[in-house]
């Protein structure tokens, strides 16, 4: 046991003055020469002992009084507590979760975050100049620890805001111990700073958790210098608050084309036990906000809001939802997402045995399908601008238009540098449509396309045609008929009304076969050598697969893109199937939004193309803007790689720049601009605590503590540090001494004095 | 020595007209003003008995004889004299001497002015008198005479012998007993510092004698109230336990009840008996006492 104040502990020879008193006064006594000693004696028999017993407490208590006192003002310490060198200078790891739930604030309190960083402080004042800070934001995980002192760290600390996706607390223990490594001092403490919802608190954090414990068993000098880890629990009660998201922004449509109507969808969750009537629901694109909506939501549910809206300019808009309300999570009540609105879809169409007479060339009713108003004179725009070619033009087109999807339609000759080309443009992003037909020839499509990186082989190796492929001898009875369908593709969802089947009027008579044993596979699962399957045959046979290749999709049909094996057409479906289809392939470029913290990626196909300056050996720069900041230049690994933006941190808007400047003439310059929204996942705004189970599990792994505040937590560390204060534990005895001698005083004195005065 | 020496005249003035009456019949040998149980020639009418064969012709009543012609006997009570005997303590505990005791007194000294009064009325009333003192066994014995002039031998015995030893009430009176022959009346003075149980038994045994007892327990206010504070050593005047030390006000409530309980025990031990027992304390004038009990005493009688 040692002292914080040890002279003071010298009062405790205070104990001697009562002392003193009770020997002077044992000496002094009256005499008297008594008869009635009868009477005494059984009194004095009877009572001597409780007598004695009761004046030598008095004396104790009157002894200890001073003496507890003086320890009391002496702050003893007992040190047989103490687990670590008290005044060894130590390296404090904080690693605080900055995920958006840190932000909620519960009514009535400031934020999670800023009780945190409140306590924190506390925490921060407490040490030392000598102690040592690092410093870990869970969005974060992967940065360099930095060392800093106490005022820096409390600098630090300050910047820190809640704005973050889930942050896994075992990523965030691992983080922190890996930094504990790096620390300058042999005693280390770790904390953990959350609010320690569900989500955080995973198998996987479970598991991390015994993993640091088990290295620290196995390292002996972890063992020796083994790092202290304390939780402090800034969250709790998460199921009373009340919140209303955005969970998500969708585009309904399969690609927005400049001045035709897109269809946008908002998820809003009600995350509490109260129904959430009349919200104000604010559209707006680009920042500019449409007319308000009112929307009810019920308790625990979503509901979803949609907007129909045509956006005049192609390019990259940002679409966003706002709800009017406030709750402990405002941030969630705003989400926005990118949409690449396009001018037109160039699509070409290759004709493998184009004809004169109407709709007798391959690509006829194709073409038809593609620009519908442009067949029937409508002066309203196509979103599909469809060019038919023959495959000798293929690759002029290619480099002329910015094509989007390529359909060939019974095409059986192709030359090398077509399908090279073919290759390229399907790798970098572009739409291949193969549709059969009489002049195809198998050995064209088994073999590989493309040369080094571009190769690709077809996912479905064609075979033979199967059926009667002479339109005039078809027998209506051995027609195949088509399945509904499959669900898991977006594109034809919406043609599917109800339990019907769409395609229940279309007959097939002849078909390719893609190779029997593969086919065979494709009626139990709905793919086919990796690729999904689009259409099939009521007996299972496919007759439509997607399969992805490089950045770009390839569909490929065993049936023509005319009626001569089938009536599919000639019927209604037809139209709306091939829109959907080719809009699809022709969409799907820039994500609507990335996660907080991932990446961003722009690919050079990503921009705007440059009108003016042409120049291929133009000097190309690139800026971006993050959300919160100012326009700083980006770096490309090389000329024509992908633009990287890695510190995502702040949910937003990114607005990127791409400048070119000539190399003839540096006064022609051209800026191009895109923009990429970062996001915080919904899953932040769901509140749920962690239970306590699972929590006492992590905090038993690492034999750790979960504290509430900061006094809690520096009480612990200081028992640890120092030992145990035990003066508030001597406060009580000293305050149960004064009432006992009270109490007898009472006993004794204050009756003795009641009867003298009744005397 | 005088009567005067102890009884101021105006207090023996009062005692002198008191009369002790007896109780319960007495048995004395000449005539005096209490009951005898033998019928005798006297004024006090008692009751007329038939004639039988042996009477004295002179006891007929002729009258009776005439209205009824029958023979009866006129019988009278004779009245005799009460032989008194005091007993009076002289153990250590009787020397203490109290703050608030009349006269400063001691009980000793307290006990002897009662009994020299006590003795004074009895002779004044003819009836004999006779004293025993005693501590731990009977120290001086005057026997009873009636004669005025018997009072100084029973003063000079009261005054004796200041003894310190410690009393044992009951075997001194299991000692006394046998040698109080006649029946009377018999006057105990002590602070009845003693086993009661032993105490009631020697009172019973007085009792079955056809003693008639009067017990004056003589205490100082000291010792009923208790009144002492702070340390105060305690040395008994008996010596039997020495000096004692004690925080008198600690201990205080415990000896009341102890004393509670004493005088409680003492109080059933008489009443059990029929034993007049009179608490005095020595501040109370010890004429005032006697004048009021015998007062009393004798409304009761008549």
């Amino acid at each position: 046991m040692s002292f914080l104040n040890a002279a003071l502990a010298a009062g405790a020879l205070a104990f001697t003055i009562p002392l003193i008193i009770h020997l002077f006064f044992r000496s002094r006594f009256k005499r008297v020469d008594w008869g009635a000693m009868h009477l005494l004696e059984s009194v004095l028999r009877v009572n001597r002992r409780r007598m004695q017993i009761t004046n030598w407490l008095l004396l104790l208590l009157r002894c200890a009084i001073p003496i507890l006192l003086a320890l009391c003002l002496a702050r003893p310490v007992l040190t047989g507590f103490r687990a670590l060198a008290g005044d060894a200078p130590k390296t404090l790891v904080i690693a605080v979760d900055d995920s958006r739930s840190m932000s909620v604030t519960p009514p009535g309190q400031p934020s999670r975050m800023q009780q945190a960083k409140a306590q924190l402080e506390t925490i921060l004042g407490d040490l030392s100049r000598r102690d040592e800070v690092i410093l870990i934001r869970g969005s974060r995980p992967g940065a360099v620890a930095t060392k800093m002192g106490v005022a820096d760290a409390s600098t630090a600390l300050r910047k820190v805001t809640a704005q973050a996706g889930p942050v896994s607390i075992g990523q965030l223990i691992e983080s922190a111990v890996a930094a504990a490594s790096e620390a300058t001092h042999a005693r280390r403490q770790l904390l953990i700073v959350s609010d320690f919802q569900s989500d955080a608190v995973g198998t996987s954090s479970l598991e991390t958790a015994q993993n640091v414990a088990e290295s620290f068993r196995s390292d002996s000098e972890s063992k020796l210098n083994r790092p202290v880890i304390d939780f402090l629990n800034v969250g709790g009660d998460s199921d009373t608050l009340s919140n209303v998201s955005i969970d998500s922004i969708s585009v309904d449509s399969p690609v927005v084309v400049a001045g035709r109507s897109g269809v946008f969808a908002a998820t809003i969750r009600n995350d509490s036990d109260l129904a959430a009537r009349d919200l104000r629901l604010v559209w707006a694109i680009d920042g500019q906000p449409l007319e308000p909506r009112t929307v009810s939501i019920d308790p625990r549910s979503t509901a979803t809001n949609r907007l129909t809206h045509t956006i005049p300019q192609s390019g990259m808009h940002r679409v966003t939802a706002t709800i009017g309300k406030t709750d402990v999570l405002p941030s969630d009540n705003r989400r926005s997402v990118a949409v690449e609105v396009m001018r037109e879809i160039n699509v070409v169409l290759v004709d493998g045995r184009p004809s004169n007479q109407a709709l007798q060339g391959q690509a006829d009713f194709l073409a038809i399908a593609l620009s519908p108003f442009a067949f029937g004179g409508d002066d309203r725009p196509d979103p599909v601008n469809a060019t038919v070619v023959s495959e000798r033009r293929l690759e002029k087109t290619l480099e002329e238009t910015d094509a989007r999807v390529v359909i060939l339609a019974d095409v059986g000759r192709l030359s090398e540098s077509a399908r090279d080309s073919l290759a390229q443009f399907v790798h970098s992003g572009g739409g291949l449509v193969v549709f059969d037909g009489p002049d195809v020839r198998p050995a064209l499509y088994n073999q590989p396309w493309g040369k080094g990186p571009n190769e690709f082989r077809f996912a479905a190796p064609l075979g033979e045609v199967i059926g009667q492929t002479d339109r005039n001898q078809v027998d209506a009875a051995a027609a195949f008929t088509i399945d509904t369908p499959p669900r898991i593709y977006e594109p034809w969802r919406v043609l599917s009304t109800g339990e019907a089947n769409p395609l229940s009027d279309v007959r097939v008579w002849a078909y390719r076969d893609w190779g029997s044993e593969e086919s065979s596979s494709a009626k139990a699962d709905d793919s086919l050598g990796g690729a999904m399957v689009l259409l099939k045959t009521n007996g299972g046979e496919p007759l439509a697969i997607k399969s992805a290749v490089g950045s770009g999709s390839v569909i490929q049909f065993a049936i023509p893109g005319n009626d001569s094996w089938t009536n599919f057409p000639l019927r209604p479906i037809f139209l709306p199937m091939i829109q959907q289809l080719v809009l699809e392939l022709a969409g799907k470029r820039a994500e609507p939004a990335v996660d907080v913290g991932q990446p961003l990626v722009i690919s050079q196909n990503d921009w705007p193309p440059l009108t003016k300056v042409t120049d291929p050996d133009a000097r190309k720069s690139y800026w971006v803007q993050p959300p919160d900041g100012e326009e700083s230049e980006l770096q490309p690994e090389n000329d024509n790689d992908s633009l990287r933006l890695t510190s995502t941190f702040t949910p937003g808007t990114y607005h990127f720049r791409k400048t070119a400047v000539s190399a003839g003439d540096a006064k022609q310059r051209e800026s191009v601009h895109t923009l990429r929204i970062v996001e915080v996942p919904p899953s932040e705004s769901v509140l749920v605590d962690v239970n306590e189970e699972r929590l006492q599990k992590l905090t038993e792994a690492l034999d750790a503590s979960v504290y509430r505040t900061a006094d809690s937590l520096r009480s612990a560390d200081r028992t640890r540090s120092f030992g145990r204060e035990i003066w508030r534990w001597l406060w009580a005895a000293l305050v149960a001494a004064l009432v006992a001698e009270l109490w007898l005083q009472q006993n004794l004195v204050s009756r003795r004095a009641s009867q003298e005065a009744a005397v | 020595m005088q009567i005067l020496d102890f009884i101021k005249p105006k207090d023996l003035s009062r005692v002198a007209r008191l009369q002790v009456l007896a109780r319960e019949i007495v048995e004395g040998y000449c005539s005096g003003r209490h009951r005898s149980p033998h019928k005798g020639f006297s004024v006090e009418f008692k009751e007329h008995r038939q004639y039988v064969q042996g009477d004295e012709l002179k006891n007929i009543d002729w009258k009776v004889f005439g209205k009824s012609d029958r023979l009866y006997i006129r019988q009278y009570e004779e009245e005799t004299n009460l032989r008194c005997t005091l007993l009076v303590d002289q153990s250590g505990s009787m020397n203490y001497t109290g703050t608030r005791s009349v006269d400063a007194l001691s009980k000793r000294d307290y006990a002897v002015r009662l009994s020299a009064a006590f003795a004074y009325l009895m002779l004044g009333q003819q009836d004999p008198v006779g004293l025993i003192t005693f501590d731990n066994r009977p120290r001086r014995e005057v026997p009873q005479r009636s004669r005025p002039s018997h009072l100084r031998p029973l003063l000079e015995a009261l005054v004796a012998d200041a003894t310190d030893r410690e009393t044992d009430l009951g075997g001194v009176f299991r000692k006394i007993t046998p040698k109080l022959k006649r029946r009377g009346l018999v006057v105990i003075v002590s602070d009845s510092m003693g086993d009661v149980a032993s105490i009631a038994k020697s009172l019973a045994a007085l009792r079955a004698n056809k003693h008639e007892v009067i017990f004056f327990q003589l205490l100082d206010p000291d010792e009923v109230e208790f009144p002492f504070a702070g340390r105060v050593q305690f040395h008994d005047l008996e010596h039997r336990l020495g000096e004692q030390t004690v925080d008198a006000a600690s201990i205080r409530q415990a000896y009341l009840d102890r004393l509670a309980e004493h005088n409680a025990d003492l109080q059933e031990a008489c009443r059990r008996n029929r034993v007049d027992l009179i608490p005095v304390t020595t501040d109370q004038p010890f004429v005032d006492v006697l004048h009021e009990y015998v007062s009393a005493r004798r409304r009761v009688v008549r």
